[in-house]
């Protein structure tokens, strides 16, 4: 019995050792599996990460030269190496947006937006598919309407930006505005434009810019106000003369207008590209401007020579009606009526009566805007004095 | 065999005196058995993380980096692995055949948790090749055969009973199946629900413990993420959910239509024997097919595809069609015997038929949030539940997946859906279709799960028709009382309450035995329970299985059945041919 028992003992230690030993032998093949399959995984990982480097850049060479199809397939193939790589993702729901797919771009933004609803890139993104898609579905009855491109355009402002942050805020807001614009949602451009303007940086072009779209947001005194801004900050910006020459003759200042486009001439002059004529009409404008001032009674330095203009401008407008009454095949009444005050104030249209009466004065320029407003209607567009004289009509009567 | 040569045989552990050791060392398996579980789960991750490489890699070399539709390629690269398949599988690895569940269970209920490690080297290298050159099948089902095979082999070596290899199969298969699938919970559960068929808290400790093992080794490897991005689930808005019902209809129609055509056609090509060496070519040729003339997709185990039906991408057409040629896809490469899984092909027509609803919902009505991948998400759930009949590891895989609670409703709805229209129409589940196909007849484990909870005590209880006798009574008493009560009753046998609550069930004999053996100079003091010596009749309550009665009747003529609440109170007493009749149904 004891043996048995001495036995027993002796095999339960050997169990013990076997055991052990398998422990140690599981143990060793663990370690030496874990060792080659790690091996592998790095080559492997490296060569997948290769494959999704190598697929990315084609894709995003692809988007850059125009060819949105060629990168979708590129950076679908880049993200299936590397799917949580998010410029791929990035890039491709941009070349999704750009191939027309907006329903898939804007699933794919609204998918990376979900997870990082504050970006300002992605709402961005959404903002210009969401512009796009509301185009096309103009006629729609489903269609979101601008709100949403307008909220997506509002995140991105407030969102958060890699890189430069307040250029890339400042570059949406002026997008959003000329969407607002595109909406006829004046004020609210405006709004954002002044905001732009409030916060912007001192950057070359930028309130010419703001001015521009302050323009199209039917707000020229603001726009005036940026050019003006634009020129205080560089006296030597050609393009901010132009701008600011253009709106003052627009609105009848064409004292200022002249001098804002000599100095745009003047200050384009030595600049590679013609930059102050971009309607290569600076010149003419400012000559105009210049025959403007000689032309309007009310810029006269004195009595005396506004008189003179009056008359001038009185014998030039004559010159127009007697030819559009040569012209003029079908007889208008407005033309008979007009006859009739040109009969009319042959007697008191002398400088004597003009000097004796103010009422003369005023009587014969507007016989003057009159017949050059009518001529152009009736005898096709005027030229030269008579263009500006009706110019000048025009100013009187608005 | 004398004890000293089985001692001498122990120390080799040669199969046939294995069982002694559990003689020697009692508990040296259950020491064993959870360290053993740890060592299954990384073996079986480490293994999993290289099929999934190796997948990968032939997917890349076979098929090029970006496969798409009218490359050549994509038609006779699967061709031509399909014979390579069909000549190893033939010639080399026989046993590779099917899903790698099936084979697994047969393992289990078969031989005895046996997986050779051939199979498992077959197993590894054939569905890598099938599914990288992209015939349509899914990388879970190999992965959990892997599994079970790595802990077959283990427990081979490590010497263990015939009972504990049985136990090993299903706690490797939890870990291959984990590790393929990133989701320790779902694995465990379709370990339990579909292979093992019930909770065993004796196995669910290794089953848990291989399955975390097996997960940590894929994530330190692949990450945490899933396969797929997984979509933000959005708060669900309550009339969205006749939308999931109408995805859980679609979902349990579409199984039915799965199963239906892979039970009609898997039988008749197994039955051509003749050109079995070229069904998996042709079946390639067909699916390559598939993908040259416009959807690669339905190639391979289809993960990027569910990625990007998951995120919009797809238009409902093509989402539509997509999920048809998958099935069709699928059908071929499976019924022509290649090996590969069931479970990415199912995800993936899921994932296709959700985001189709999805989209649907999407463009007439608008007004509701829902994402269309949430759709897709639980389109892959219903799927999972109607196709393969697993509804628990289906909602369980979704809520893991997701890893977002605010889904649970409408996967909850639409499983169920789906899950009893496949089951009212289909009332054979596909993994006993595919047994039966096979000639073997495994038990099927949604029956089990149904099968009505065995008999208990309060079934057969009967009233207390015996006397009942204090067994704090002094002996010399108790004999006259016990005389007298049998001389007018005819019954033989009695119970005794003894003074701490408990019972001892006599026979007649026994206490006429105990009775004769008093002595004139008995000590009065003795009680009959003394004389009855320390055994007790053990404490059973009405709530138990009738079995368990069952092998009490050696010792105790009768088993008296106590009341929970109060001890010593009896509700009954149970005797041998009550169990009988109850059993013969009387």
């Amino acid at each position: 019995m004891s043996t048995i028992e001495t036995q027993l003992k002796t095999s339960k230690r050997q169990l013990v050792i076997h055991d052990g030993v398998a422990f140690l032998v599981l143990l060793a093949v663990t370690g030496v599996l874990f060792a080659v399959t790690l091996f592998l995984f790095r080559s492997f990982s490296a060569h997948r990460a290769e494959i999704a480097r190598q697929a990315g850049e084609d894709g995003r060479l692809a988007l850059a030269q125009g060819r949105p199809r060629d990168a979708i397939a590129d950076l679908r193939t880049a993200l299936s190496y590397a799917p949580y790589e998010r410029s791929y993702e990035l890039l491709l729901a941009q070349a999704l947006g750009e191939d027309g797919r907006l329903d898939e771009a804007i699933n794919y933004f609204l998918n990376l937006w979900e997870s990082q609803p504050g970006d300002g890139f992605i709402n961005l993104q959404l903002a210009r598919l969401e512009r796009k898609r509301n185009d096309l579905q103009k006629n729609d009855r489903q269609r979101n309407g601008p709100q949403a491109a307008i909220n997506y355009y509002r995140a991105s402002i407030f969102g958060s930006w890699n890189g430069d942050g307040v250029i890339h805020r400042r570059d949406v807001r002026l997008e959003l505005a000329n969407y607002l614009i595109e909406q006829k949602q004046f004020a609210l451009a405006q709004t954002e434009l002044l905001i732009a303007s409030t916060n912007a940086p001192q950057l070359p072009g930028l309130h010419v810019t703001l001015g521009d779209a302050l323009i199209r947001a039917q707000d020229e005194t603001g726009a005036m106000k940026e050019y003006q801004r634009a020129i205080l900050e560089d006296p030597t910006d050609a393009i901010a003369y132009e701008r600011a020459g253009r709106l003052a003759y627009k609105n009848g200042d064409y004292a200022h207008a002249r001098d804002w486009l000599e100095k745009a001439l003047r200050e384009s002059a030595g600049a590679v590209s013609n930059a102050a004529e971009p309607e290569g009409d600076t010149a003419a404008l400012l000559k105009n401007a210049e025959r403007l001032l000689v032309l309007e009674p009310d810029l006269a330095p004195n009595r005396s020579a506004r008189i003179d203009r009056i008359l001038d401008d009185r014998a030039i407008a004559k010159k127009r009606f007697d030819a559009c009454l040569k012209q003029e095949t079908y007889p208008d009444t407005s033309l008979d009526t007009l006859a009739a005050r040109w009969a009319a104030s042959t007697s008191n249209s002398t400088r004597a009566a003009l000097l004796r009466d103010d009422s003369n004065a005023d009587l014969v320029r507007s016989l003057t805007d009159d017949t050059e407003t009518t001529t152009a209607r009736l005898c096709g567009a005027p030229q030269g004095d008579d263009a500006l004289l009706l110019l000048l009509a025009q100013h009187t009567h608005n | 065999m004398h004890v000293t040569e089985k001692i001498e045989n122990l120390v080799g552990l040669e199969p046939e005196t294995v069982r002694y050791a559990a003689e020697i060392s009692p508990a040296r398996e259950e020491r064993l058995f959870l360290l053993l579980s740890i060592f299954i789960g990384i073996i079986s991750g480490l293994l999993v993380v290289s099929f999934r490489m190796a997948i990968d890699w032939l997917s890349v070399l076979l098929l090029g980096p970006s496969p798409a539709a009218h490359q050549p390629r994509l038609i006779f690269v699967p061709a031509l692995a399909g014979i390579v398949i069909a000549l190893l599988t033939r010639y080399v690895f026989p046993q590779v055949r099917g899903s790698g569940v099936n084979q697994t269970k047969a393992a289990l209920y078969i031989s005895n948790g046996y997986i050779s490690i051939r199979t498992v080297i077959g197993k590894f290298l054939l569905s890598s090749l099938a599914i990288g050159s992209g015939h349509s099948l899914g990388p879970e089902d190999p992965s959990l055969q892997i599994g079970a095979g790595v802990a077959s082999l283990i427990s081979r070596k490590m010497g263990l009973s015939r009972e504990k290899l049985r136990i090993f199969a299903p706690v490797g298969a939890a870990a291959g199946l984990a590790a393929a699938f990133n989701a320790p919970i779902s694995a465990i559960l379709f370990v339990i629900e579909e292979v093992i068929g019930q909770w065993s808290a004796g196995v669910l400790g290794s089953i848990v413990l291989a399955a975390v093992s097996s997960v940590v080794i894929a994530r330190s490897f692949w990450g945490s993420e899933p396969m797929f991005r997984i979509p933000v689930v959005t708060e669900l808005d309550s009339r969205e959910l006749l939308a999931y019902a109408v995805l859980g209809l679609v979902g349990g129609v579409a199984s039915l239509a799965f199963a239906k055509s892979l039970g009609y056609l898997r039988p008749r090509l197994r039955a051509q024997t003749s050109w079995v060496l070229l069904q998996p070519a042709l079946a390639g040729l067909l699916v390559g097919g598939i993908g040259y003339f416009g959807l690669p997709q339905v190639m391979g185990a289809g993960y990027e595809a569910m990625d990007q039906a998951m995120h919009g991408q797809f238009a409902f057409k093509v989402l539509i069609l997509l999920a048809i040629f998958k099935i069709i896809a699928t059908t071929l490469s499976f019924s022509s015997g290649t090996p590969g899984g069931m479970f990415a092909p199912t995800l993936f027509i899921g994932a296709m038929l959700g985001a189709a609803v999805g989209s649907f919902e999407k463009h007439y009505f608008p007004h509701l949030t829902g994402s269309t991948g949430s759709y897709a998400l639980v389109g892959m759930g219903v799927l999972f539940a109607a196709f393969l009949r697993a509804p628990l590891t289906s909602v369980f895989m979704v809520l893991e997946v997701s890893g977002n609670y605010s889904v649970i409703l409408p996967v909850i709805l639409a499983n169920t859906i789906a899950y009893l229209i496949s089951r009212s129409l289909q009332p054979v589940p596909i993994f006993e279709l595919f047994t039966h196909q096979d000639g073997l007849y495994l038990p099927s484990m949604e029956e089990q799960r149904e099968e009505k909870a065995d008999l208990h005590f309060e079934d057969a209880l009967g009233p207390i028709g015996v006397p009942v006798f204090k067994g704090s009574e002094a002996l010399l008493d108790a004999r006259k009382s016990v005389t007298e009560v049998f001389e007018k009753s005819d019954a033989d046998a009695a119970l005794i309450q003894c003074k701490d609550g408990t019972w001892y069930a006599a026979t007649r004999k026994e206490l006429e035995a105990t009775f004769a053996a008093i002595t004139d100079n008995q000590d009065s003091k003795q009680t009959l329970e003394s004389s009855l010596g320390p055994d007790r009749t053990p404490i059973m309550f009405p709530d138990q299985p009738l079995a368990s009665a069952l092998p009490h009747f050696k010792r105790w003529p009768l088993l008296p059945i106590s009341n929970r609440a109060m001890r010593g109170a009896l509700e009954g007493v149970l005797s041998q041919a009550d169990v009988l009749r109850r059993y013969q149904g009387a």
